[in-house]
């Protein structure tokens, strides 16, 4: 028993100073890793990882062109079923969303919401999770798999489709949006792509990130109409006319940098943008602001979250959710907050582009998988940037959210707008 | 037309259809609408076959993001109820299937165009990138393009207009004043 | 690659003065001052003068096309643009007399009126199909909005605007439908392309019919050709009767401007298909109209009838698709806009700041009671019927006489026919007038301000189209339909 209850830790309060060496030890420790393999490799420059075969390319080459090299012949009507045909890609799709969700989503939010409640503890002068595993490290797993293996409740008069629909109305879009975000690096040679970090290369990621964020909206209205509880609806109409509002202002400021890069495709955004002073951040000082409001809104991130409220308010859409479904919701919130640190930083800050120049040697290098530590290093830093909000601010009131998102974000986001493209026709 | 995206074409279709089906039959208008969001869904789908991912996108956006959101909005935000099949009357259901059959009319000579005409040579060939229709609104078409700002800004007026509670006249009460 | 759009200035500033004038006025009548916004008909009638006073200019330009090819800045667009300059303005003086009546403050109808102005405008100036949605857009989206501004008469205005609405959304959808079909069957949405691609035989003849019938019913919603007519005498009743005025003549007018721009500069080599469409629909739409006009008691009810009717007579003129049936349509347009609004302008006046529904029993000893106000409509009503010399009997003498040209006789005759029926009801009303005396404790009736402005101006305007000084304006009309 004593294992289950240990004890309390005397100084159970971390330091700024530990946390901020957890994140470095992090960061290096992706970094070894990288430059293990490098060296392994026995390459003596940053190119193996420009030519050579990632993730992406491992698969490519022994699931479709090593397979199809054994049947070159004709197939017939099953054609779309040879390697490279018709249906592989459509089960690499369906296989590589599996594997985004668990594979990736799952323990990224998961660790997001221990480092949420570890800054914001720290913030707090308290000490956050400390007893499950080191550093309360187990913590948030824990909480998963609890979530998990709790009884699945649906009230006796909610509308049993709509409200077993809704979580997945919510979370099927927000891991859709993996699909656009370039991790690291695409290499091409002879026109052809070696190995690429981003999933689908749409020619129109910005526009289908946006349309892809506003179809979640349904999903949460109707979670909590379907709930069929006054709360729950109360709640959903509070959450959906708040995101509807933000969601112009963050368009607009995502169209500020479109307008500055002249494309709207994420790969293209960050190949273009170079060492630090080529990043887009800078003709676009004013977008980040609004960016950084409109997002919180999004988020319904505090001085934001009225929907949920938790000291004011029962829950909000989601009061009638319990076990998976309820964290469905919470895993698409957070992966959200993700995808949206992640669209800036490629927007703005350069994606996965180091800030130094290539002269600098291996600081500047950002083939690969070091392009991926600058990504992760920039994403997150801007995900700590939202808790520490998070942690500053106090809560809003409603007409104070509305006015300041229709009278004053809108505005704004439109002179920026045609402040940033005045910009782009003076600077040519 | 590939056997793959023939299948695919198949699915989608049939999702589409599906959906169109359970938005007239649904009882409620909720689900309705609901239905109706998997349709367009679907016909984004189709649209993404066809080798034109900006109207897919726009589709998604437009209809299922903010024409939907408000749809389902007001239904819920004035708790509409449970309503009667429009098919149970039975003199309806005659003039729904006339109309239906004049649709499908339609629609066969839509589809039987296919074809049956060349598209002239300054039309854009597909894939339609979306560089390529940004170039065309603001060249070609800009006239519209920007004439259709006033016509948003007319309809949001409009709704002003209409959802502002109604101030009352002066002279009504210098009236009531009088009366007194 | 991109191309800069040969936007030629001198064309296109009829727009820009109406469109600016329309924001300005918008902003004022949200954020003005009290001051400011007893301003605003004023403001308007400005900025419908400074168009005007563009339009002239536009037509001294060395091109008429501008903006590729999107507007086409021709005789006929300049003329019914007039035509519109002239009926918005009437419409906003009328609005700043007769509006706050309502007992609601509906500032934003001056913005509204502006923008469906400009709306008519590209409708009759469209050289593409796109331009004319967007503008017959504009326009009918406009009118819904006005059309329930009705301040206390708030529940009959709510149903008028709801009818409409759904109507006309539905009428849009034929539109959009045929101009989709017509995009297939010719491969453009440009009307001069369409016209070159039926002329060569190229365009899918069963395509082209069947888009070209769409369209028909689309727009023969908006200018309420029978059997399309449904809605017009409820919405025309329901309605603020200032936004009655506008829409029995804006959107009508504009509505056979867009049925020109398809009928005939697009598919005049298909006439053979659309010509006896449009005949049987003429012939309908005036027996219908003046039939049911005969025995309606309330005035905007039987003034609703008597605009259908009227556009049975200019349907005639797109049915025979020469150049005297244009210079019928581009005449008895100016024509029917004057005598139409001083039959409305009157019906304010006899109505008071009341605005309930009138009975036609009410206009009784109105000759006593606002004499000018009496003659007025006396002329209108005189018109209208096309008792010479009069400009309705001008007007209807080349609209029959292009039926004729076309080879339609019995059309034509159908058409004098009907033009005798309809003297009954509206002489009915001059009996009424002058005849019968004033309901018990009606009171004598000042004429004032913009209202008086407005009455003189149909009255003068109707005058001049008369004859014998009309004559020029016939000539000027052909000259404009060239």
């Amino acid at each position: 028993m004593a294992t289950l209850q240990p004890e309390l830790k005397a100084n159970g309060r971390i330091s700024f100073g530990s946390l901020l060496g957890l994140a470095v030890g992090l960061l290096v420790l992706v970094a070894a890793v990288g430059f293990g393999l490098h060296v392994l490799q026995a390459i003596p420059s940053s190119e193996w990882w420009r030519q050579g075969p990632s993730l992406t390319n491992l698969v490519r080459l022994y699931l479709v062109e090593w397979p199809a090299s054994w049947h070159g012949g004709d197939w017939g009507v099953w054609n779309f079923l040879r390697p490279g045909r018709g249906a592989v890609p459509v089960i690499t799709a369906i296989l590589s969303w599996t594997i985004v969700i668990f594979g990736f989503m799952l323990p990224m939010v998961t660790y997001q919401i221990y480092a949420l409640r570890k800054i914001l503890g720290f913030m707090q002068a308290r000490v956050g999770p400390t007893q499950v595993g080191p550093l309360g490290l187990l913590q948030t797993p824990c909480d998963v798999l609890k979530l998990l293996t709790k009884e699945d409740v649906i009230p006796t008069k909610a509308d049993r489709w709509v409200f077993f629909a809704a979580p997945f109305m919510v979370l099927v879009p927000a891991s859709m949006a993996y699909l656009v975000i370039p991790f690291g690096n695409q290499k091409i040679v002879d026109g052809a792509v070696r190995y690429s970090l981003v999933c689908g290369d749409l020619n129109i990621g910005v526009l289908y990130l946006s349309a892809i964020s506003s179809v979640a909206v349904i999903g949460i209205i109707s979670a909590g109409w379907a709930s069929n509880n006054k709360y729950s609806l109360l709640g959903a109409m509070r959450s959906a006319a708040q995101l509807v509002t933000y969601e112009v202002p963050l368009s607009l400021a995502l169209l500020a940098p479109v307008v500055w890069a002249g494309t709207l495709n994420l790969s293209q955004f960050a190949a273009d943008q170079g060492s630090v002073w080529g990043w887009y951040c800078w003709p676009n000082l004013l977008t980040i602001p609004i960016f950084v409001v409109s997002a919180l809104a999004e988020l319904g991130h505090t001085p934001f979250d009225l929907a949920e409220a938790e000291s004011e308010l029962v829950a909000g859409y989601n009061v009638e959710y319990s076990g998976m479904k309820f964290a469905m919701f919470f895993l698409a919130e957070f992966s959200n907050a993700f995808i949206l640190s992640a669209v800036a930083v490629t927007l703005l800050f350069g994606g996965w582009q180091s800030p130094f120049p290539e002269s600098w040697g291996p600081l500047g290098w950002d083939a690969g998988i070091f392009g991926m530590f600058w990504f992760f290093a920039k994403t997150l830093a801007m995900i700590f940037g939202l808790f520490w909000v998070r942690a500053t601010l106090p809560r809003m009131r409603i007409d104070q959210l509305m006015g300041l998102g229709w009278k004053f974000m809108i505005p704004l986001g439109l002179a920026n707008l045609l402040l940033v493209a005045v910009l782009r026709v003076l600077v040519g | 037309m590939s056997v793959g995206s023939l299948i695919a074409f198949c699915i989608l279709a049939l999702v589409a259809i599906f959906g169109a089906f359970r938005m007239l039959t649904s009882h409620h208008p909720v689900h309705s609408a609901l239905y109706l969001v998997l349709n367009f869904c679907a016909t984004a789908g189709i649209y993404l076959l066809l080798t034109a991912p900006f109207i897919a996108i726009v589709q998604i956006a437009v209809y299922a993001g903010a024409i939907m959101v408000l749809f389902l909005f007001i239904m819920m935000y004035l708790n509409l109820g449970f309503t009667r099949d429009i098919l149970d009357d039975k003199r309806r259901r005659w003039v729904t299937l006339v109309a239906a059959v004049l649709l499908g009319a339609l629609i066969w000579m839509g589809a039987a165009l296919h074809g049956a005409v060349t598209l002239p040579a300054n039309a854009l060939p597909p894939p339609y990138k979306v560089e390529e229709i940004g170039m065309v609104l603001f060249g070609t078409y800009a006239l519209p393009f920007e004439v259709a700002s006033i016509l948003l800004l007319v309809a949001m007026m409009g709704a002003v207009v209409i959802a502002r509670p109604q101030l009352r006249a002066e002279s009504d009460t210098k009236k009531e004043a009088a009366q007194r | 690659m991109y191309q800069v759009p040969d936007v030629h200035l001198l064309t296109f500033l009829p727009f820009v003065a109406v469109v600016l004038t329309g924001l300005v006025t918008m902003v004022l009548s949200a954020f003005g001052t009290e001051e400011q916004q007893a301003r605003l008909p004023r403001i308007g009638l400005l900025g419908l003068a400074v168009s005007g006073i563009a339009l002239l200019l536009a037509g001294t330009a060395r091109t008429n096309s501008s903006f590729g090819g999107m507007l086409n800045m021709d005789g006929t667009a300049v003329w019914f643009h007039i035509v519109f300059l002239i009926t918005t303005a009437l419409t906003v003086a009328l609005a700043a007399d007769h509006f706050k009546d309502l007992g609601a403050e509906h500032r934003e109808i001056y913005a509204l009126l502006l923008f469906a102005c400009m709306g008519m405008m590209l409708m009759a100036a469209a050289g593409n199909l796109v331009v004319l949605f967007i503008g017959l857009e504009t326009m009918s989206v406009a009118l819904y909005i006005m059309a329930a501004m009705g301040g206390r008469r708030q529940e009959s205005s709510n149903e008028a605007a709801l009818k409409y609405l759904l109507l006309g959304a539905f009428a849009t959808g034929f539109l959009v439908y045929g101009m989709a079909l017509l995009y297939g069957a010719t491969g453009s949405l440009a009307v001069a392309t369409i016209s070159d691609t039926v002329a060569a035989g190229s365009a899918h003849v069963g395509y082209l019919a069947i888009g070209l019938a769409l369209l028909t019913i689309g727009l023969g919603f908006k200018v309420a050709l029978v059997p399309f007519h449904m809605w017009a005498p409820d919405v025309y009743e329901g309605s603020p009767t200032v936004v009655t005025a506008f829409m029995a003549v804006g959107p009508k007018l504009a509505g056979f401007a867009a049925m020109w721009r398809i009928l005939h500069d697009a598919a005049l080599p298909a006439q053979q298909q659309w010509m006896p469409v449009l005949a049987v629909l003429a012939v309908v739409t005036m027996l219908v109209g003046n039939l049911a006009a005969l025995t309606q008691t309330n005035i905007k009810r039987l003034l609703a009838y008597s605009s259908i009717a009227h556009a049975g007579y200019i349907a005639l003129g797109v049915m025979a698709g020469n150049q005297t049936g244009l210079q019928g349509v581009l005449y008895y347009a100016a024509t029917y806009a004057f005598l139409s609004l001083a039959a409305f302008t009157v019906v304010l006046i006899a109505n008071g700041d009341t605005n309930e529904q009138l009975h036609i029993d009410e206009l009784r000893g109105l000759g006593k009671r606002a004499p000018l106000a009496a003659a007025s409509l006396t002329v209108a009503l005189v018109g209208m019927a096309g008792i010479p010399p009069l400009s309705g009997f001008l007007g209807k003498y080349l609209l029959f006489s292009a039926a004729v040209q076309s080879g339609h006789v019995a059309v034509a005759a159908i058409g004098v026919l009907c033009s005798v029926i309809s003297v009954y009801y509206y002489f009915r009303l001059i009996v009424l007038m002058y005849m019968q005396p004033p309901v018990e404790g009606a009171q004598q009736i000042e004429i004032t301000g913009y209202t008086k402005c407005a009455l003189v101006a149909t009255l003068v305007g109707t005058i001049i189209l008369s004859l014998p000084i009309g004559w020029p304006i016939v000539l000027m009309a052909g000259w404009c339909a060239v």
